[in-house]
């Protein structure tokens, strides 16, 4: 995809969206972001996760040139971050959006086209194909005043696609939807990354995060924790367990990257094998049982997006959430990331 | 284009959507059918459309009058009183939440997000408010253009410059507002700090009139009728000299002797109030003149009539006299020489604020507003929202 100026939208070494120590203070010495580092390749959905308070909203405002960064480096869409052209193929769903509720949805798409520069004749097709596709056909001339807040997020859907953008940032765009509206939305993230746009969610809805993005980025404390596609974030965790009753056995050492462990409150024991590879399973099944161990359990077994985000956000020290914020000081350490991936599989 | 297009097709339809934009409107409405009511006949004034008629000598219909008297009712009672205040303080309300409402989260993102530059954004919006007292006063001075063709017999075309004027003049307070808007984000606190403003304004300019039109008029009046007396008897005191009447001579020389009296204690006066009343001017100078602004209707009307509002005023009262000799001073009673000197401040009261050029009253007061324009933009411009 190409942007309207003619510049390749992933010009940016092949990111759509590619950020270097991204930080802001607020007044009152308020740290949101510290050295934020993240790369969105151009075509995949990509998904903000983090706790509240984690900058997430700031770092999504900055993009949008909605707040001022203390400090940004990089590039989205090729265009230097903060440079207003670079918008006009960006579409954005803030969140807690306001529409005005004396214009009638189809106004406001109109509305917002024009803010980006969209001509009239364009802008009436798009609207007619938006809203048909967001189900808002037959609400069009009535007040916004008069919306539900699903109906309110999808014509913010429609109205975030209006200038038929490269990449779409979406600010909880399931947030107030109900279960249908967002198996809606959710086929309409896949629909748009079919169409070759990048979609930029932020959402603190793991499982629709799960369901949808290529890759995600978890941000704690201003700071990047973790990013990388699934595959690559949870690779580590990635085992296969058997749970039997019976003794420990000194064998299981003769198994390369198996471990031995007592199982969860009780008399039974599991064995862990690195990988999810049930043939690598095989022997010491063979074995357990020629040994009269009864098996209870085999299982390929993993960390889920929740297990990654939990352990992002708990403290290892204290076992507890880490405060909202990034750390105050003049120059707080970044934090270690557990993880940080490329797009396509190869480690950043 | 197209965004600054949009953002002002926007202010219009936001303005639409209050009911007070149609409210006001009503009532502008209703004075303007109101102002029709009020006729000529061969006996006078007819108000409420014939139904009742107060007998005039000098104004009815045919008379000279006519036209500057409907001239001064539109621009001294309705632009004067409904348009300059009542109307204005309603807009004011009307719009005190347009900024508030623009800059409130979720729908400022929405519009900054969007690749227009953050000053267009202000501006446009700042412009687009301006739109109600423009589409206010239009159509009220469209009537009142209606009306007056129908009374008076002629198009009235100087009424329209009440349009120009009044936006001007709601713009100044509303470079307040939204210095206020950006600064509380607030209706109510901003409504009343603009409304405060506008009061600081009105109370300088008043205190300005204040000094000239009781203070310092009166005195150089004073000043100017002992000097011409003086003058008077001097020549009177010669005549007599050369006559060699000396009892009028020594007459003369005592009524001179206290009128030089009298005008030394004028020229105290004046020595007294002119830094002062200069001060007041030179406050006025720099800030927003909303009152000078809106006179500038009367002041064209008058140059079309040719009539000042003084002299209307003295005719309609049968007291349009020329300026008396010192022979007639002798023998006017106190009373007539009182309303002679009232008259006198009122045209020179006139006179002084005729002669400030239009462009310097609005050109100041603009530089004033875009001052105060300026630094709400930069705190628009530079805030996270």
């Amino acid at each position: 995809m190409t942007t309207s100026d003619g510049s390749s939208s992933s010009a940016s070494n092949g990111w759509c969206i590619d950020l270097h120590h991204v930080s802001k203070t607020y007044r009152g010495r308020v740290r949101a972001l510290d050295g934020v580092t993240m790369q969105v390749a151009t075509g995949e959905v990509f998904g903000l996760l983090g706790p509240n308070g984690a900058g997430k909203s700031t770092l999504v405002k900055i993009m949008m040139t909605v707040i001022r960064p203390s400090r940004a480096e990089g590039r989205i869409l090729g265009r230097p971050v903060g440079d207003k052209d670079a918008l006009r193929r960006v579409g954005y769903l803030p969140e807690h959006h306001r529409f005005p509720t004396y214009l009638t949805g189809e106004q406001a798409l109109h509305f917002y086209a024009a803010l980006c520069g969209v001509a009239r004749r364009d802008r009436k097709r798009r609207a007619d194909e938006l809203l048909e596709r967001v189900g808002m056909s037959d609400w069009r001339r009535k007040k916004i005043g008069g919306y539900s807040k699903g109906m309110m997020q999808r014509i913010g859907l429609a109205q975030a696609l209006m200038n038929d953008p490269a990449l779409v940032v979406l600010d909880e765009p399931t947030d107030g939807v109900d279960p249908v509206g967002r198996k809606d939305i959710r086929m309409l993230l896949s629909q748009l990354r079919d169409e070759g746009r990048t979609v930029f969610l932020n959402s603190h809805l793991l499982s629709e995060v799960e369901m949808v993005c290529n890759r995600v980025a978890i941000l704690v404390q201003g700071q990047v924790a973790m990013q990388g596609t699934l595959e690559e974030l949870t690779r580590e965790s990635k085992r296969y367990e058997i749970e039997y009753a019976g003794p420990e056995f000194d064998w299981i050492g003769e198994y390369e990257g198996a471990t031995s462990r007592p199982a969860a409150g009780g008399e039974r024991r599991v064995i862990a094998l690195r990988g999810t590879d049930a043939a690598a399973a095989q022997p010491i099944i063979d074995r357990l049982r020629a040994q009269r161990a009864v098996i209870h359990r085999c299982q390929a077994c993993g960390e889920s997006l929740e297990d990654l985000f939990i352990r992002s956000v708990i403290d290892p020290a204290t076992g507890r959430a880490r405060p909202p914020g990034a750390p105050r000081g003049p120059s707080a350490p970044p934090m270690a990331p557990l993880i940080h991936a490329g797009p396509r599989g190869g480690a950043a | 284009m197209t965004a600054v297009l949009a953002i002002l097709l926007d202010s219009y339809r936001e303005l639409l959507a209050k009911k007070l934009f149609w409210f006001v409107l009503a009532i502008s409405l209703l004075i303007v059918v109101s102002f029709g009511s009020i006729g000529f006949n061969d006996r006078g004034i007819s108000i409420a459309y014939g139904l009742y008629t107060i007998e005039n000598e000098v104004l009815r219909a045919g008379s000279p009058l006519v036209v500057p008297f409907m001239d001064f009712a539109f621009a001294g009672v309705i632009v004067g009183v409904w348009l300059g205040w009542g109307a204005i303080i309603l807009a004011l309300v009307s719009t005190a939440e347009v900024f508030p409402n623009f800059l409130a989260g979720g729908a400022i993102d929405l519009v900054l997000s969007k690749p227009v530059r953050r000053s267009t954004v202000f501006f446009t919006k700042y412009f687009g408010s301006l739109l109600f007292v423009l589409l206010q006063v239009a159509v009220f001075c469209i009537g009142t253009l209606l009306v007056m063709r129908w009374r008076v017999g002629e198009w009235r075309w100087g009424v329209l410059i009440a349009v120009p004027v009044l936006v001007l003049v709601f713009s100044y307070l509303y470079a307040f507002m939204v210095l206020f808007n950006v600064l509380t984000r607030s209706t109510l606190p901003s409504l009343v700090l603009t409304i405060l403003a506008w009061l600081g304004l009105f109370t300088l300019a008043t205190t300005e009139g204040v000094l000239l039109s009781q203070f310092r008029l009166p005195a150089e009046v004073d000043r100017d009728a002992y000097q011409k007396r003086i003058e008077w008897y001097q020549q009177r005191i010669a005549d007599a000299a050369a006559q060699g009447d000396t009892d009028a001579v020594a007459r003369y020389r005592s009524r001179m002797e206290s009128d030089e009296t009298s005008l030394a204690e004028a020229r105290k006066r004046i020595e007294k109030f002119v830094p002062f009343h200069e001060a007041a001017r030179l406050t006025m100078l720099i800030l927003p003149k909303t009152a000078s602004t809106a006179n500038l209707v009367q002041r064209r009307l008058q140059t079309n009539s040719g009539m000042t509002t003084a002299s209307l005023m003295a005719t309609l009262a049968g007291e349009d006299l020329p300026p008396p000799s010192p022979e007639e001073v002798e023998t006017e009673s106190r009373i007539t020489q009182h309303q002679r000197r009232q008259h006198e401040i009122m045209r020179r009261a006139e006179e002084y604020e005729n002669s400030r050029p239009w462009w310097m009253i609005i050109g100041t007061s603009l530089l004033f507003e875009a001052g105060v324009l300026l630094v709400a933009c930069i705190i628009f411009v530079r805030r996270d929202n």
